[in-house]
């Protein structure tokens, strides 16, 4: 059907009449930007669960049929549709708040099929007809958009609601496919014939030719196939064909990954993997709305299918479609590492030396001879094969697999089939949970799901597969059966930890265990749900035991909580006693559910084989192992870890830039990889990476043997090292204003703003530059990474209190009776520096000649900090992680990044209920912004660290550009969604480059918050002597805080102390210097006093001298008169000054010409 | 006849006679030879050379230059700081280091007297805790500032205390625990060395002192057993006293760095203060030979103590 023109140009007055009215909005709603309000919070944290959900709609009406049946047709809406006319429509895109920077959701054709293109955030929405009550399940057809490397995540919303908690958490997969290489074939003993295997390869169906490697002779080069057969798999068997580059060591390279987005249809499930089967969302008659609201990534949709949900046909029933088929003859392996397409950047080919059956195998060098492992675990991830057989009929599929990572508990995954018959469903049930179970070592297997047949035997599942078809067969992570009982463990986790913090509220963390609480009066609903709680764990244990056949550590920790929870809930005494022991198992049990989520399976190789055949030989024999350990051992002393991944010889010749770095070897894989792929080919300029350990500098320094460039090193360093002679000033390098200041001077010397053109903002450079002992400033690194803190809140916790997230100090005071009235508190360093910038004060005074606490704005920030931990009980010592974990500590200040990491990764379970924001700022008088309203200035003090290149590089040139490369944006954005795509989630890397930010893998919302920070930081310069401040701060700190010292007094003891140490420190290094008390304006006074009194004593003697020399021949009379003492006051007068003295000195000439005349 | 005389020793000057001597000894010296070389180069040069910096402005970057006295004389006269660490470092060695001491003898003593095998046993246990290196970290855990620290946790439950205490950000407890945990640490190198003494000594020794008239195991312990182990007792003085001096690690690890209001701050501390913190390795020199002066005074000391054993 073609559109009409009419049609187009109402599309477009509709896309940008939305775009303009979000606009609008966006300018108004500019206060309420920066923090969800808690009407916001509570609408998006309350909501029921899916199990609810079910539970909520199942009603039948009196007749026995469901009020909310299985739809009888599907209901198909183009994204695109504007047309009410014509069903169902797209209703338009709404942004999110006023920082919202995207273009807004619009029609493209861009990848073959108009679609809409919805962006990372804002919510798009549709219009539905619905017929009649009932249950649609959702299939949305989508196009990955390929920008940064996190999933796409999205919240469904009918009628704006969110139906339930898991609609918050929709995660839909891209497409990662790998750029294998070229196989280079030879012989290896050289008696088959290059021509041989040439034709061989192509006999086989490879796309191959013969190329010339030069001295080496020649190769064939085998082009890696995208449908894999029986020939072809014999060959690559046969020669041990590796399509993989290799380093100068013959170490495999890991290929490169592509986001190669097609499009891809998703049923909405559950993405922790809970639910085996896809949700069903309840719809009423009439028009409904289907919202998406964007949480991360773009992508484009095409259609969104309601249908009506299927249930799945059994094992028996599929076999009977092909009653007739027999065993197919044909053997395909495919060597788990040759993958068609992953789900994520995290699936990639991974070493395995610890046996010799896994093919191929080497002792002396890396082969990536297998997939997955501890990267393939999380649900919803997949990998995909593509082959064909030669001859028709049913097959078995077996695998060399290894899981040793849950002990006594086995791995699933989903089987889905596209080609000839299949859909890209699962083609049987038992098929969506194919299982895999735990051993030390390498195991094989048919697939089967543990299902036994009436002889106790496995139950190992044939496919059927016709000849000459491409199938492809797709194993996605699930949680299978195992899905229900983690999720009832999660539920029941939620529940204690909500007892918990009921418990906590009433008694404190530490309650007197000899108190009488009276909980069965005060709180009955607690002690009941901790009762039913340890039934329900009783009964999930037993259950895992059944599945599982074995009573494993994780069945005993199910256990041991509902023991625990049974004997506090049954006694009201002893709840007091075993408060701690519950919040310990909490974190246990937080552990356990994070850990049972996990489904780790790594593949050696994937056989598709005729019935009759045993599953592949999975382990060595032991003479053979024995030898592979021998061999490995003996080449463990050959094997060079520290170039593993360089491509070219290391050289020592003066061009080549020598960079250190002391992180980890994951981060130097991939810097090594960026410097190969980009930066080497760009500039020309060879770089040589050394990954050292943390510690190294400074010996290596001092030996004279130290690097080139240093990536790391932190700031205080930066300027220790700079100040004594071992860093590389950079201001005059080529570029430099134009990347890290505000203003840049160009070749005429005209000055320009920067400001939009900076990667790198005054609080990172501050921190790396330092003036000399003339007092020019130099800076000495670029900053690549910056740290602040921010703030840290549990969302349901202050939700539930009542206490608005606050945006000030005021507002963090007001919510300090609330929480520990509640028993709860705050999490805070020991930082006054935060308020000292905030009240606009600054560390330093007079370019860091003296400490500035003594100022009274220095001594009201140590004081309101010293009284937050005095007067307010903060705690001094705590780990946050833990109490924000169990909601102890609901809001804390603490390192964005670091904190993020940990919390990702350490506290599943309360995935969603957290968030980070901007600090807590003090309302100023003034207005910072010029918006017309005094502001809230919530700046964080932020620090850096930084590269830099060392004295002695003999390649500045070269040193520089790697380091404005690596500093850059374009350097940045790459490295960190490496990182994030090849270990995960926990691996955010805090940049200093501004211009990088809006590219990392932050969701939409995080960015918001971190750019708003970004924009408000302040830091502290490094002087010489810098040192000694946190020292004595510190003490003054803890004299209040123990010994309830008051904290001026204390803090005033140690100024002078302090000054004298910075003081003596600027000696060292001939920096200028005030006495003990003295301010620097005093001191200029002082030094102008000084010269005009030592200028005026000048003059005034050789006045007096010329005075004495006329009065002298005045008085006395004498004759012989001398002119030249005249000739010599005048000499001195212009000495001092000619100009100013140009009467006097004309004067005293005249007097002594007249004088000369005379005699 | 000329009969050759015997060369003797008024023969020859003071050089050739040692020359004599040491050829003739030669295989002596060629056993010698490589740990003389290793203790010369990693002990012996060091030292040396720390006296030297310690006359220069050396900062680890830069050429140093010669500053004569300035070093000593600000560190004697214008460093309050290294007062403290003294009077620290004295207190402990005073405190620690007899008290090691004897603890030492003590235990070897009484572990001697039980049955071999379980002697082997309890020997392991008593030596523990020098030999797994950061096991002191413990203390740490114990006497943790979190209010779910262990001691912290018993007090606050117990009702002795009201608000967790920062055992070791507290000046008041400093001092007291790590005094605790070093005597905790310090059963080490001579405790095993006084169990070998113990072990070696000549039964017939007690036999005979039986006959002569040793009436009480005190005058046994006093009259024969310390006598004989008197090259022990040495030993295990020199490293008791060497230990107790050079304590500062388990401290930094407890306490942080530097302590609270130098509550608790060594010598050692003030040397790695100022040699990895600020960078005057010239003048962190001047502290390690100041206290290199001290041990080897307090050693002889102790040597002359030791002499009085058994008189």
């Amino acid at each position: 059907m073609k559109k009409t023109k009419f049609q187009r140009i109402l599309a477009f007055v509709l896309a940008f009449g939305f775009l303009f009215g979000g606009a609008v909005s966006a300018g108004a709603a500019n206060e309420t930007a920066e923090r969800s309000s808690l009407a916001q919070i509570r609408e998006q944290l309350n909501a029921i669960s899916y199990e609810e959900y079910v539970a909520k709609y199942g009603d039948v009406d009196d007749d026995g049929q469901p009020l909310f049946p299985r739809a009888e047709e599907d209901i198909v809406i183009d994204a695109t549709n504007t047309d009410p006319e014509k069903g169902a429509y797209y209703a338009g895109y709404t942004p999110v708040g006023s920082n919202d920077a995207t273009k807004g959701a619009y029609f493209t054709n861009e990848a073959g099929y108009m679609g809409l293109f919805t962006p990372s955030s804002g919510t798009v929405s549709w219009k539905v007809n619905i017929p009649a009550d009932a249950k649609y399940s959702i299939v949305i057809e989508y196009w990955p958009d390929a920008a940064k490397e996190t999933s796409i995540e999205r919240i469904l919303k009918i009628n704006d609601e969110i139906p339930f908690a898991e609609a918050r958490f929709l995660t839909l997969p891209k497409i990662y496919t790998t750029i294998a290489p070229e196989a280079k074939v030879t012989d290896p003993e050289g008696e088959i014939s290059v021509q041989t295997l040439y034709e061989e390869a192509l006999a086989a169906g490879f796309e191959a030719r013969i190329a010339n490697a030069g001295s080496e002779g020649t190769y064939v080069a085998v082009t890696s196939p995208t449908v894999w057969t029986s020939a072809m798999a014999d060959y690559v068997t046969k020669y041990e064909v590796r399509f993989f580059t290799d380093d100068i060591d013959d170490n495999e390279l890991r290929a490169k990954m592509e986001q190669t987005p097609e499009w891809r249809s998703y049923e909405l499930r559950d993405a922790d993997g809970f639910y085996a089967e896809s949700f069903e969302f309840v719809f009423k008659a009439g028009w409904q709305t289907i919202s998406l609201e964007a949480v991360n990534e773009s992508m484009t949709i095409k259609s969104i299918r309601l249908i009506r949900h299927q249930d799945m046909i059994s094992y028996e029933e599929y076999k009977a479609k092909h009653p007739n088929a027999t065993s197919g003859h044909d053997t395909v392996l495919i060597q788990a590492e040759y993958v068609g397409a992953t789900s994520s950047k995290n699936i990639y080919p991974v070493e395995d030396r610890s046996d010799a059956a896994t093919m191929p195998s080497s002792t002396d060098r890396v082969l990536l001879n297998t997939i997955g492992g501890d990267k393939w675990q999380t649900a919803g991830q997949w990998v995909r094969y593509t082959f064909k057989v030669d001859s028709s009929g049913f097959y078995n599929i077996a695998a060399r697999y290894r899981q040793n990572v849950l002990d006594g508990m086995y791995v699933c995954r989903r089987l889905t089939i596209v080609g000839g018959e299949y859909n890209g469903a699962v083609p049987f049930k038992e098929a969506s949970e194919l299982r895999f179970n735990y051993d030390s070592n390498w195991q094989s297997t048919l697939f089967n799901n543990g299902d036994t047949d009436e002889n106790g035997n496995l139950k190992n599942y044939e496919f059927y597969f016709e000849a000459g078809v491409e199938y492809t067969i797709e194993m996605e992570v699930t949680l299978g059966s195992m899905g229900d009982i983690v999720r009832r463990v999660d539920a029941s986790l939620a529940s204690i930890n909500k007892d918990y913090l009921d418990i906590m509220k009433l008694t404190g963390a530490n309650p007197d265990e000899y108190r009488d609480y009276g909980f069965n009066r005060i709180m009955p609903d607690t002690m009941i749900d901790m009762i039913n709680q340890s039934v329900a764990l009783y009964q999930i244990a037993a259950e895992l035991e059944a599945v599982t056949g074995e009573k494993s550590s994780n069945v005993a920790t199910l256990e041991r909580v509902a023991w625990l929870l049974d004997r506090m809930g049954k006694n009201e005494d002893e709840v007091a006693k075993y408060l701690d022991q519950l919040k310990s198992y909490i974190g246990t049990l937080g552990t356990w559910v994070g850990d049972a989520k996990t489904q780790p399976l790594q593949l050696d190789y994937i056989v598709i084989q005729p019935l009759e055949g045993e599953a592949p030989q999975a382990e060595a024999g032991f003479f053979a192992s024995l030898w592979h350990e021998i061999r490995s051992f003996i080449m463990s002393f050959f094997r060079n870890y520290n170039r593993m991944g360089a491509t070219s010889e290391e050289s020592d010749d003066a061009e080549t830039v020598e960079v250190w770095l002391a992180y980890g070897r994951d981060q130097a894989q991939v810097i090594r990889n960026l410097i190969n792929n980009d930066f080497t080919p760009d500039t020309g300029v060879n770089v040589n990476l050394k990954l050292v350990a943390g510690g190294t500098l400074l010996p290596s320094v001092l030996a004279g043997m130290g690097p080139d460039v240093y990536i790391g090193i932190g700031q205080g360093d930066v300027i220790n090292y700079a100040i004594r002679g071992a860093l590389v000033p950079i201001e005059n390098m080529p570029d430099f204003d134009k990347i890290a200041l505000g203003t840049y001077v160009d070749e005429n010397g005209v000055e320009h703003d920067n400001s939009a053109g900076r990667q790198f903002n005054d609080a990172a450079m501050l921190t790396l530059g330092i003036a000399d002992s003339s007092g020019v400033f130099h800076y000495y690194g670029l900053p690549e990474t910056q740290n602040f803190n921010m703030m840290f809140v549990r969302k349901d916790i202050l939700a539930d209190l009542n206490v608005e997230i606050p945006k000030t100090w005021d507002d963090v005071l007001a919510a300090i009776p609330v929480l520990q009235a509640n028993n709860m508190q705050i999490g805070m360093h020991t930082d006054y520096k935060i308020f000292l910038y905030q009240m606009g004060g600054e560390l330093f005074a007079d370019e860091g000649m003296r400490i500035n606490l003594d100022s009274n704005v220095g001594l009201e920030a140590f004081d309101t900090m010293c009284n937050y931990f005095t007067m307010y009980s903060f705690p001094y010592k705590y780990d946050f992680a833990n109490r924000f974990r169990t909601g102890e500590m609901p809001i804390g200040f603490a390192s964005y990044n670091g904190t993020y990491n940990h919390l990702t990764v350490f506290a599943t379970e309360i995935k969603g209920l957290w968030a980070f924001y901007p600090m807590p700022g003090i309302e100023s008088d003034e207005d910072l912004d010029g918006d017309g309203k005094t502001d809230i200035n919530n700046v964080s003090v932020s620090s850096v660290s930084a590269i830099c290149i060392m004295n002695g590089c003999s390649n500045e040139a070269g040193s520089w550009e790697f380091m404005k490369w690596h500093a850059g944006a374009e350097c940045q954005i790459d490295y960190s969604n490496e990182m994030v795509a090849i270990i995960g989630p926990s691996a955010k890397h805090a940049t200093a480059n501004i211009q990088a930010l809006d590219q990392m893998p932050w969701t939409n919302e995080e960015y918001t918050q971190i750019m708003f920070q970004f924009e408000h930081l302040a830091s502290i310069p490094n002087y010489p002597g810098s040192y000694i401040i946190d020292r004595y701060t510190g003490f003054a700190f803890l004299a209040a805080y123990e010994d309830n010292a008051d904290p001026i007094t204390e803090l005033k003891s140690y100024i002078n102390t302090i000054n004298k140490e910075i003081t003596r420190k600027r000696q060292e290094f001939e920096l200028e210097t005030l006495e003990i008390g003295q301010t620097l304006t005093q001191k200029r006074i002082d030094q102008l006093l000084a010269a005009y009194e030592s200028d005026y004593a000048a003059a005034n003697e050789a006045l007096q001298a010329a005075a004495d020399a006329v009065k002298t021949h005045v008085d006395t009379g004498i004759e012989e008169l001398n002119d030249q003492l005249l000739r010599q006051a005048a000499q001195n007068f212009s000495e001092i000054d000619a100009n100013a003295f140009a009467k006097t000195i004309e004067a005293l000439n005249n007097a002594a010409t007249v004088i000369a005349k005379n005699n | 006849m000329s009969k050759k005389k015997a060369v003797i020793r008024s023969d020859m000057t003071r050089a050739q006679w040692t020359w004599k001597e040491m050829k003739r000894n030669k295989v002596a010296y060629v056993m010698v030879a490589p740990y003389m070389l290793i203790f010369t180069l990693f002990t012996v040069v060091p030292v040396l050379l720390s006296v030297v910096i310690s006359f220069t402005d050396f900062n680890l970057l830069e050429m140093p230059n010669v500053v004569f006295f300035d070093n000593y004389i600000r560190l004697f006269l214008d460093d309050d700081i290294f007062m403290t660490a003294c009077q620290n470092t004295l207190i402990f060695a005073v405190i620690v280091g007899p008290a090691s001491y004897i603890m030492s003898l003590m235990v070897a003593w009484f572990i001697n007297e039980l049955p071999p095998k379980i002697r082997a046993i309890v020997t392991l246990i008593f030596y523990a805790p020098s030999i797994s290196g950061q096991v002191y970290l413990i203390w740490g855990t114990l006497f943790s500032g979190d209010s779910y620290g262990w001691v912290n946790g018993i007090l606050l439950d117990l009702g002795l205390i009201t608000e967790e205490i920062q055992w070791f950000q507290d000046a008041d407890y400093v001092m007291p625990l790590c005094i605790v945990v070093a005597i905790w640490t310090s059963l080490g190198t001579s405790f095993l060395s006084f169990i070998a003494g113990l072990q070696g000594i000549d039964r017939s020794m007690y036999e005979a002192g039986a006959v002569d008239g040793v009436r009480n195991r005190w005058q046994e312990l006093w009259y024969i057993t310390l006598p004989s182990m008197k090259p022990q007792l040495m030993f295990g003085a020199v490293m008791s006293i060497t230990s107790a001096f050079g304590f500062g690690g388990v401290v930094t690890a407890l306490c942080g760095f530097p302590s609270v209001d130098y509550a608790a701050h060594t010598i050692m501390h003030h040397l790695d203060d100022y040699g990895g913190m600020r960078f005057e390795v010239g003048y962190s020199s001047a502290i390690a030979v100041v206290l290199f002066a001290i041990m080897i005074g307090a050693n002889m000391l102790v040597k002359k103590v030791l002499s009085k054993v058994g008189q």
